[in-house]
């Protein structure tokens, strides 16, 4: 039995069955993973022999009698979320050996369910970007194509078969675009669906924690061990609270799919050749397609900058070195702050903690950060209009190629790369990115977003829509298939 | 020059909840640093706030104690700034809506008419943890077991115009907040803490002038004096033509003067902005109405019910329900002993006297409801006298035991026995004979100095009463 | 940018503590240039029937029962770089 061929909840299955142990599926990943991350760079920090110890107890569990939902299925974890047995670096060197005195929920109910974890997956400084260029570790490659960024550590570990789910967080579209840049499948669940309770947050308006899988199958399985009310996070108040899911018969043909518009005028050709190829498919396959208007994508993007840059410079703030985090040397108090902000912070969540400081300020706060609330509630209203039209919105992931590792883009073009994903955080909308096609040999993907709080929905209806859209519903790894 | 002085007070009050306000670390005094702390009060990445349910139902309360309007719809923001005590960088609290506004209570001026104090708003935030300086002066410390207290700020409109009006508030404000189990408001422990801003402006003016802030008072007393300080300090400045610079002081208890606070930085900009981790607080008119019926019982209404139930003179049931734990001491005694006036005067007439001097509150204090209860009956009883009875309470009142107790240990039994008694007058009527003469002279005084004697022979435990009947019966053979 | 800007990014830097060398400083200056450039279409937006959102949340009034827990303290000491006999240490502060 492969793991790498087979879907998290058929190596689960397998494994409470008998008809393998999960310390086959770790033995095969430790066999590989240093040569893995030695190309790619994708762990902060990795389990090693641990992850044989947590193996053999889960399999212990089964002959035991024991049936978990997700046993012996391997896990890596973005290192923003906490797990107490590893280091959480939170993508700073100041805290590369930091031992948290927790876990953070979704790591102990994936541990619960019988996951294994294998490592904590690289990330940008602060988990603050899309592509890992901002981490002190240096990029994590893509393994679709070495000279580019994967985007996300995780989504570059699934697709190097070294596990077979990734705990994910997202914010402005990091998650999406790794799933997107290395053409494995992610699920970012309605905000308030799934606990925050141990992820870094820099802003808390928009962060989510959210899933990576190489089969869609699997995201509604982690779904629903991750997901549900959980006391330390007040916004899972709305867990219990759900409206009941739109409900469309199960003729698929009733369904609309909407698109917006404007990706005639922010795609690039190549870009939009493959998002207007799906577009097909689907009419193909007879569902209704229209256009929506969602012509704020620009100003959206914008607004959700100064946000995430005002919050981040608040809750950022309690880096200050007393509580946390390695000594630094300084013999006054502004000394201290000064030195442990510099050391903890790179150049990006510097960038954000001074701008937003400016535009929480007298002289910004008005002109910019109320201006920008005032966009995100025009945003969501935009949305909310276009879902009069539709049942789902499709929409790009990302406008451009996972940059070059040795690239210095400018840190402006890599806000713009967040106009597709940026304002969907804006509305808090489960989405689903799938692999679409393929440019030069590098994945692109899509969004399909659904209304707030119709999770349920979005994943019933990505599973059955799959089949027509073709998207593969499981991908392989590098010189796979 | 004749000048107004101009004076608001700003006062954080900790909140009587078992758990923090966005934790759930205990909220009570802990006599190490940093045993009632958890990650989410220090600030650590990762956690987030949890509102506390009973923070919002005492803050409510206290907002509708002073009268206030109440905010059905209120939220938290960040009020952002370094400081070490401040475990995440910025103190959440209610900047642009505070639960509660422009409420009141009324005071006594300094001629005695009553004045009406506005109180500007009520709102909650979490406390700061304590910095403490190291003695040799190379480190700082911080304890963080105060972090995330749950408090209320209580402000002022500049109503106030004296030191003493602004004592008085204290203690209204303080009896009004006890009284509605808010807080015990007890500022030598700081779970009351007070600033104020003054300044001073020609009479007839309606400009304020220049204001100064004061810091660091650890009393009523301190506030008062730090007020009358600032008063002489800054006539003497405006007399001479010079401007009041604005700026915050601290009181020096021990040079009692105000410092200029070194270090302390200029006007923050706080860059406030809605707290994203939290909900906002929903209020219906019904749950407002419910919790302001709820409202335990106020001073006022106190008075009234001792008046009309006890029978007791308007005067005594003032005194008694000053503060809210008199009230229920004396209430308490009632439990054990049926006597409400006889209880009053004894509170009145003993023991405010020695809570004041110990500078402690009735529920504090060792001479519990039973034991003036059981004082009353020996009393009552004629085992001992009246003055036997104040010297038990001045023992119990410091030990702690019973008046049984004191009185068996200590052998301060009456003694009424008249045949002991007759050999200790006729041993005192024979040593002073001149008084004996005075006395059937018809000076008639002199027979308080021989109970005297005889008082002092039996170490105050004869009865004064009988010892006076039986010298006159005695001098009169 | 104006000299203006440049002073509000100075005084922004210092009330986040966060100092650079002056070489860093300049690329400060310069990518804040690029950022004001870049918001510009969204100060030209006219919102104004839209209010701020002030709220994320679609809940309300989502509170905590009134109970005290400790936690275990040993291990949340341990994460300080300074910390010694009871008491988180900083460098020394005049008040």
């Amino acid at each position: 039995m492969d793991f790498t061929t087979m879907s998290a909840g058929r190596l689960a299955d397998a494994v409470n069955k008998g008809e393998l142990e999960a310390r086959d599926t770790v033995e095969k990943i430790l066999g590989k993973i240093e040569a893995v991350n030695s190309k790619l760079n994708i762990f902060s920090s990795m389990a090693g022999e641990n992850a044989l110890e947590q193996a053999a107890a889960i399999d212990n569990k089964i002959k035991n009698g024991i049936c978990l939902p997700l046993a012996g299925v391997p896990l890596v974890i973005k290192d923003d979320l906490i797990y107490k047995a590893l280091p959480t670096s939170f993508g700073s060197q100041l805290f590369k050996a930091f031992i948290a005195p927790f876990s953070a929920t979704v790591v102990e109910k994936m541990a619960a369910a019988g996951a294994v974890i294998i490592g904590k997956t690289n990330i940008d400084n602060m988990g603050i970007g899309s592509t890992t260029l901002n981490s002190p570790l240096g990029p994590t490659l893509n393994p679709c194509d070495t000279a580019r960024v994967a985007g996300s550590a995780g989504a570059a570990a699934l697709k190097s078969d070294i596990c077979s789910l990734a705990l994910e967080s997202d914010s402005g579209g990091a998650s999406r675009h790794g799933a997107s840049n290395c053409g494995v499948f992610g699920l970012l669940p309605s905000a308030g669906m799934v606990s925050r309770h141990g992820l870094s947050m820099h802003c808390g308006s928009f962060g989510r924690v959210g899933i990576a899988a190489r089969f869609m199958e699997d995201l509604p399985v982690a779904f629903k061990i991750i997901s549900g009310y959980d006391s330390r996070d007040t916004a899972t108040a709305a867990f219990n609270n759900q409206n009941k899911s739109r409900e469309k018969d199960d003729n698929i043909s009733a369904l609309t799919i909407g698109f917006p518009e404007a990706v005639f005028n922010l795609l690039d050709q190549t870009h939009l050749n493959i998002f207007l190829k799906l577009i097909e498919k689907i009419k193909e396959a007879g569902l209704k397609v229209t256009e929506v208007d969602l012509n704020h994508l620009p100003e959206a993007v914008r607004a959700y900058q100064v946000i995430a840059s005002a919050e981040a410079s608040s809750t950022l703030s309690r880096f200050d070195g007393i509580r946390f985090g390695a000594a630094v040397e300084a013999d006054e108090l502004e000394e201290l702050y000064c030195k442990t902000r510099r050391a903890t912070f790179g150049i990006e969540t510097i960038r954000r903690s001074v701008f937003g400081t400016y535009l929480l300020s007298k002289g910004g706060h008005d002109r910019y950060y109320r201006k920008a609330l005032q966009v995100w509630k025009m945003v969501r209203e935009e949305f909310r209009r276009g879902y009069e039209k539709c049942d789902l919105l499709l929409m790009p992931a990302v406008g451009m190629l996972p940059p070059l590792a040795e690239d210095r883009l400018s840190f402006i073009d890599l806000y713009e790369n967040d106009l597709f994903t940026a304002p969907v955080s804006m509305g808090g909308n489960p989405v689903l990115t799938l692999p679409a096609g393929n440019i030069e040999g590098l994945p692109v993907g899509v969004q399909l977003v659904a209304p707030y709080m119709n999770d349920q929905f979005l994943l019933s209806t990505a599973l059955r829509l799959d089949p027509l859209m073709a998207t593969n519903h499981q991908v392989f790894s590098e010189g796979g298939k | 020059m004749e000048y107004e002085v101009v004076i608001g007070l700003e006062v954080h009050v900790e909140l009587l909840t078992e758990s923090k306000l966005f934790c759930s670390c205990p909220n009570r005094f802990a006599s190490e640093p940093n045993v009632n702390t958890c990650p989410g009060c220090l600030g650590f990445p990762g956690v987030l706030p949890q509102l506390n349910e009973a923070a919002v139902k005492k803050a409510l309360s206290a907002a509708l104690a002073l009268q206030c309007e109440i905010a059905l719809f209120s939220y938290f923001d960040r009020k952002n700034y370094f400081y070490p005590d401040l475990s995440k960088g910025y103190q959440i609290s209610q900047f642009h809506v505070p639960i509660g506004s422009k409420g009141y209570l009324d005071i006594e001026d300094d001629r005695g008419v009553s004045k009406r104090v506005r109180i500007g708003r009520v709102h909650m935030e979490e406390d700061a943890g304590k910095l403490i300086h190291g003695p040799a002066g190379d480190v700082s410390l911080v304890d963080y077991n105060r972090a995330g207290v749950p408090l209320i700020e209580v402000v002022t409109e500049p109503d106030l115009r004296s030191p003493g009006e602004a004592r008085r508030y204290l203690e209204k404000l303080k009896g009004i907040l006890q009284y509605a189990r808010v807080s015990d408001c007890k500022m030598e422990e700081g779970s009351l803490r007070c600033d104020a801003n003054i300044s001073l402006r020609p009479l007839g003016s309606k400009t304020l002038g220049s204001k100064t802030e004061l810091k660091n008072m650890n009393s009523f007393k301190a506030v008062e004096k730090s007020l009358e300080y600032e008063i002489k300090r800054q006539k003497k400045i405006l007399n001479n033509n010079q401007e009041v610079v604005s700026q915050t002081l601290r009181w020096e208890e021990n040079s009692q003067k105000t410092l200029v606070m070194r270090g302390k930085l200029q006007a923050h900009d706080y860059r406030c902005f809605v707290d994203p981790e939290l909900t906002p607080i929903e209020l219906t008119a019904a749950e407002v109405e419910a919790a302001r019926k709820v409202l335990p019982e106020m001073a006022e209404a106190r008075a009234l019910r001792f008046v009309t139930t006890f029978d007791l003179p308007g005067y005594d049931a003032a005194l008694l329900t000053v503060s809210r734990s008199l009230a229920d001491y004396f209430e308490d005694c009632l439990q054990y002993y049926n006597n409400p006036k006889k209880i009053s005067n004894w509170i009145m007439g003993e023991l405010t006297a020695k809570l004041n001097t110990a500078g402690i509150e009735a529920d504090c204090c060792k001479f519990k409801p039973q034991y003036m209860a059981e004082l009353l009956q020996l009393l009552d009883d004629d085992l001992i006298s009246g003055h036997l009875a104040k010297e038990i309470l001045d023992q119990s009142f410091l030990n702690g035991k019973s008046p049984r107790q004191i009185m068996d240990e200590e052998n301060l039994t009456q003694i009424t026995d008249q045949s002991a008694l007759e050999a200790i007058i006729r041993r005192t009527i024979e040593a002073h004979p001149d008084s004996v003469e005075k006395y059937r002279d018809g000076k008639t005084k002199v027979l308080g100095f021989l109970v005297g004697q005889v008082m002092k022979e039996t170490t105050g435990k004869a009865n004064p009463k009988l010892v006076n009947e039986m010298l006159i019966e005695m001098l009169g053979n | 940018m104006n000299g203006e800007g440049n002073e509000e990014l100075l005084k922004a830097a210092a009330v986040i503590k966060i100092e650079l060398n002056s070489a860093e400083m300049e690329q400060l200056k310069k990518d804040f240039s690029l950022y004001m450039k870049w918001l510009e279409p969204l100060l030209g937006l006219d919102c104004n029937n839209f209010d701020p959102l002030l709220f994320n949340d679609q809940e309300l009034n989502v509170m905590r029962k009134d109970q005290a827990e400790q936690s275990i303290l040993q291990e949340v000491q341990s994460c300080a770089a300074n910390f010694e006999e009871g008491y988180y240490l900083v460098p020394p502060i005049i008040e």
